[in-house]
């Protein structure tokens, strides 16, 4: 029988403190890993939120799937998913990001204009930053007052009606540039800063001008922060959830600017159908994985360089 | 003189790109401050004619049945649980990985890095499934495991690269000294993680405050309620939305956000750069 | 009595490195023991074994007459000083001494009195209230050394203690270690790839490489009579020189033959080698460049003189090292004459047969 002082050494000394990692993988096993499983065992069933269906459900085999791909509002979905990252996550929080890291490096003139210049600077990071930290609802909210009828937006655009009502997808996909380009912009900032100074130096002394010098010294030294930054504003900007679910509602008003976040929800929750959405969720999130992939190998391959 | 006007040319450009960018991403947020001060707010964007706390004051008052302000004490309550339970499960963990080495290290580490990447609604759909069955809707408890869970993969991430900054000497000293190896982990290296165990603390005390979907999904009674989804109760029936508490209310939830997102801003700049090269 | 044994001791880390490879030694109860090699010999290793920091994968260690394998670091009652000093950063110098004893939960006059003693022995008492940080070096060494010895250890083992100071400290402490260790007459471990290191500090040393102890012996021991290649060429600065040349018999002498050059040594020495390998066998000549005399007038010797080409001279002061080619080796021969050659110049040499070691190049061991 091993002595109390010997049990104590065992989770003092090593194999036993190795237990110490139990706490996490547990929280993790039950409420990630086990779900995630369960979504799958779910899409099988005919499993509803209310009614009979609620209480006892059937398994029904790959019946969901089949019904979904024959499904034009899943179409919808995933044309209006795919179309929303990339308006919203590449060609908007990436080049503005990229951009806006680019101003913030320019250089100051002396005196009063560069004071200007740096209180400038200050003030839009600043107000790009809150964008991005401020609770996702308070965001969400925020937006869907001002594209109301009589804000702001409806009275620059010149119409007596809610913005997010007559161009949804469009108010979804500028709102979530304002609410993530800060990421994009804190990337490129500290890629920009890992730049030597001497090397833009050398640049100007060769005398490579300003386009030259972005295009073979800045933007090949910072690819890598461009590879990185693009995967994951990309999954980032798939799985968003909260600000459209804000502004337009779970139908996308009228499915026009339904992403599949909310097409899953809609489902599960507006119309009851949960077997239903857990398998649009399941083939969304193999797309999601697909991307997750494709980030592991760029920076396994980055850390080769 | 044409090398003047050029150069006045580039700084007017500068001016105003960074103008138009300051004026984008700040009117949303200043028509936020100012209908929150405005008694008589809405969607239009006008500075108010008297400028009155009466929103702030109104929070007070039950909407709903449940006073606003307790959708803020619900959420601190919660943020608390979610971010101790995550503080000290990742820092043990985080332990584990980088002190000891076993079979697996390296699939853990990569398994963590796709679950941090998972969208929240995958998790939140399957999770009010389980709960239904496992009697734990609207329960906070429910909500603080799930939402401890959904965080952790991203603070171990950060708890396993800041232990490993510190170099295992100084436990191997301290065992030598007379500590146990856990001791010596307890008494040298846990102190000199401190600020980093303070910032995986507020950071992950911002994200359980900020979440929407998992109590979305779970919580059903008003009084249960974090501010998040308390949020709705301010948009009446008929679309009539009473903006200036809701206005007020956000500047509130918002709040603490701002504050710790101000002091841990240098840390966060370094964890974004380390995405780029792990 | 403290002594120190390592009873076969392997440690593999995985997959498969061979970090250690079947280690025995015994040290002995307050003696100065280094472990010499070069970097990756698995020396220190062998020191985390023994103070518990690594399990060995097979082996017993034996620290007095206990048998300490199973037991953690803070059971054995050893002391360490690491190379980085590892001073805990929050805790002020007072604190980091104290530390060991605060942990076994002596009284605090007792902590306080031998915290003083020991500052006092170091010379660190103005120190105390400051952060490691806030020191030199050297300083810190000093710290370092205090809180390992604090606590009156049974063992004390040093990782490289020196290798983070600058060469002058470097000698300066290399006395102080030397004074307080004999002065508290505490068997010591000391880990080291300076030869110099070795050689001024060591009552013993076992001189390892690629997880093996190929020597152990005193210092002078190690320096006259090398056992194998790998020792002869590790200690000595410049280290010694080797030349492949063929063991063979003339007439009736027995003879070392280079391309260019023939050394006749004594029969004595001829009969051990005929007998250990035959004779015209390839065999590698080693001669420590201190060895090596300067010929300048010719007349005086006529055997064992060989002429070399001056390649490259480095006056150092106190002494001059002569680069050399004799057939196709650089060879160095150190010299406290103050001596100026042209490169290029050809020089005349003289290699005493009673100094020379020969050994077999297969096995790498020595023979004579």
């Amino acid at each position: 029988m091993p002595s109390i002082e010997r049990l104590k050494d065992m989770l003092l000394e090593g194999t036993g403190a190795r237990l110490l990692i139990l706490p996490a993988l547990a929280l993790i096993g039950i409420f990630v890993v086990f779900p995630v499983i369960w979504n799958i065992y779910i899409s099988m069933t005919n499993y509803a939120l209310t009614g009979p269906r609620a209480r006892a459900y059937e398994f029904i085999g790959l019946e969901n799937y089949v019904r979904i791909l024959r499904d034009p509002s899943f179409y919808n979905t995933l044309r209006v998913s795919f179309m929303f990252t990339v308006f919203s996550a590449i060609i908007g929080q990436a080049f503005l990001g990229l951009g806006l890291a680019l101003m913030l490096r320019a250089k100051e003139p002396e005196g009063v204009l560069g004071k200007i210049t740096k209180a400038l600077k200050i003030t839009a990071s600043i107000l790009v930053f809150i964008a991005w930290i401020i609770p996702e609802v308070v965001a969400g909210y925020a937006w869907s007052a001002i594209t109301s009828k009589g804000g702001l937006i409806s009275m620059l655009l010149g119409i007596n009606d809610d913005v997010y009502v007559r161009y949804p997808f469009e108010t979804i996909v500028v709102a979530n540039i304002w609410r993530g380009t800060a990421f994009s912009m804190i990337l490129f900032t500290a890629a920009l800063e890992g730049i030597p100074q001497y090397i833009y130096e050398a640049a100007e002394i060769d005398g490579a001008g300003p386009w030259y010098r972005f295009r073979h010294i800045i933007l090949p030294l910072i690819s890598q922060a461009i590879l990185v930054d693009f995967i994951l504003i990309t999954i980032w900007t798939y799985g968003v959830f909260t600000m459209p679910f804000m502004i337009v509602g779970p139908s996308g008003q009228g499915g026009v600017a339904q992403i599949w976040t909310l097409y899953v929800y809609y489902d599960a929750i507006n119309v009851y159908e949960v077997s239903y959405a857990a398998t649009a969720a399941n083939i969304m999130f193999l797309i999601v994985l697909a991307m997750i992939i494709v980030y592991l190998r760029a920076i396994g391959y980055l850390k080769k360089w | 003189m044409a090398v003047v006007v050029l150069r006045i040319a580039k700084i007017v450009a500068l001016w105003t790109l960074l103008v138009v960018i300051a004026l984008f991403f700040g009117i949303p947020l200043v028509w936020l401050v100012l209908s929150a001060f405005d008694p008589n707010a809405s969607p239009e964007f006008r500075i108010p004619s008297t400028i009155s706390l009466r929103n702030f004051m109104l929070l007070a008052e039950p909407v709903s049945g449940v006073p606003p302000l307790m959708w803020i004490v619900n959420s601190a309550i919660i943020s608390t649980l979610v971010a101790t339970i995550v503080t000290i499960t990742s820092i043990l963990a985080a332990y584990v990985l980088t002190r000891y080495s076993f079979r697996g290290q390296g699939a853990m580490l990569t398994a963590f890095i796709v679950f941090r990447l998972i969208p929240p609604l995958i998790l939140a759909l399957p999770i009010m499934i389980l709960y239904r069955s496992w009697g734990m809707m609207d329960t906070i408890h429910g909500l603080v495991l799930a939402m401890s869970a959904l965080i952790l993969p991203f603070t171990m991430m950060i708890a396993e690269s800041f232990l490993r900054s510190i170099p295992v000497t100084y436990e191997e000293a301290a065992m030598i000294d007379g500590c146990t190896r856990l001791g010596s982990f307890l008494k040298i290296t846990l102190p000199l993680a401190a600020p980093g165990i303070a910032t995986i603390w507020l950071l992950s005390f911002v994200t359980s405050w900020s979440q929407f979907v998992l109590p979305l999904m779970i919580i059903k009674t008003p009084s249960l309620m974090p501010a998040s989804v308390g949020l709705q109760f301010f948009f009446g029936e008929y679309g009539r939305v009473e903006y200036g508490k809701l206005s007020a209310f956000s500047i509130l939830y918002s709040l603490p956000v701002l504050i710790v997102f101000l002091t841990v801003q240098k840390y966060l700049k370094r964890g974004i750069a380390g995405l780029v090269s792990r | 009595m403290t002594t120190v044994e390592l009873d076969h001791i392997t440690k593999i880390f995985p997959p498969k490195t061979v970090a250690v490879n079947d280690i025995s030694l015994k040290i002995r109860d307050g003696e100065f023991f280094v472990l010499l090699g070069p970097s990756g010999c698995g020396k220190t290793t062998t020191l985390r074994i023994v103070a518990g920091l690594e399990k060995p994968t097979k082996g017993r260690v034996y620290i007095g007459d206990r048998d300490v394998t199973e037991l953690p670091p803070r059971k054995r009652d050893v002391a360490m000083v690491f190379q980085t000093y590892a001073l805990y950063p929050h805790m002020k110098v007072y604190d980091n001494i104290a530390f060991p004893l605060k942990v076994r939960k002596m009284p605090k006059d007792e902590v306080d009195k031998r915290v003083r003693e020991i500052a006092s022995l170091l010379g660190i008492e103005e120190l105390l209230d400051r952060y490691p940080r806030q020191l030199s070096g050297g300083q810190q060494q000093r710290v370092a050394l205090a809180r390992a010895l604090v606590r009156h250890p049974k063992v004390w083992l040093m990782d490289e203690p020196l290798s983070n100071l600058d060469a002058l400290l470097r000698i300066r402490m290399r006395a102080e270690i030397k004074r307080i260790q004999k002065e508290l007459k505490i068997t010591t471990i000391y880990v080291t790839h300076d030869q110099v290191e070795a050689m001024s500090m060591a009552d013993r040393i076992a001189v390892m490489n690629k997880g093996r102890v190929l020597q152990v012996g005193s210092p002078r021991e190690i320096y006259h009579k090398p056992k194998t290649l790998f020792v002869a060429g590790f200690i000595g600065t410049p280290p010694m020189n080797f030349i492949n040349v063929v063991f063979g018999l003339e007439k009736d002498h027995y003879v070392l033959r280079g391309k260019t050059f023939k050394i006749i040594i004594s029969d004595e020495m001829g009969r051990i080698i005929e007998k250990k390998l035959g004779v015209d066998k390839e065999v590698v000549l080693g001669i420590r460049p201190e060895h090596i005399g300067i010929v300048e007038d010719r007349g005086r010797r006529e055997n064992n003189i060989v002429e070399a080409e001056v390649y490259v001279v480095e006056p150092l002061g106190t002494e001059t090292i002569i680069n050399v080619k004799l057939d196709d080796t650089i060879v160095k021969v150190r010299t406290i004459k103050e001596v100026m050659f042209e490169p290029g110049s050809k020089i005349k040499l003289y290699i005493d047969p009673q100094r020379i070691y020969v050994f077999d190049p297969a096995t790498e061991k020595v023979l004579v």
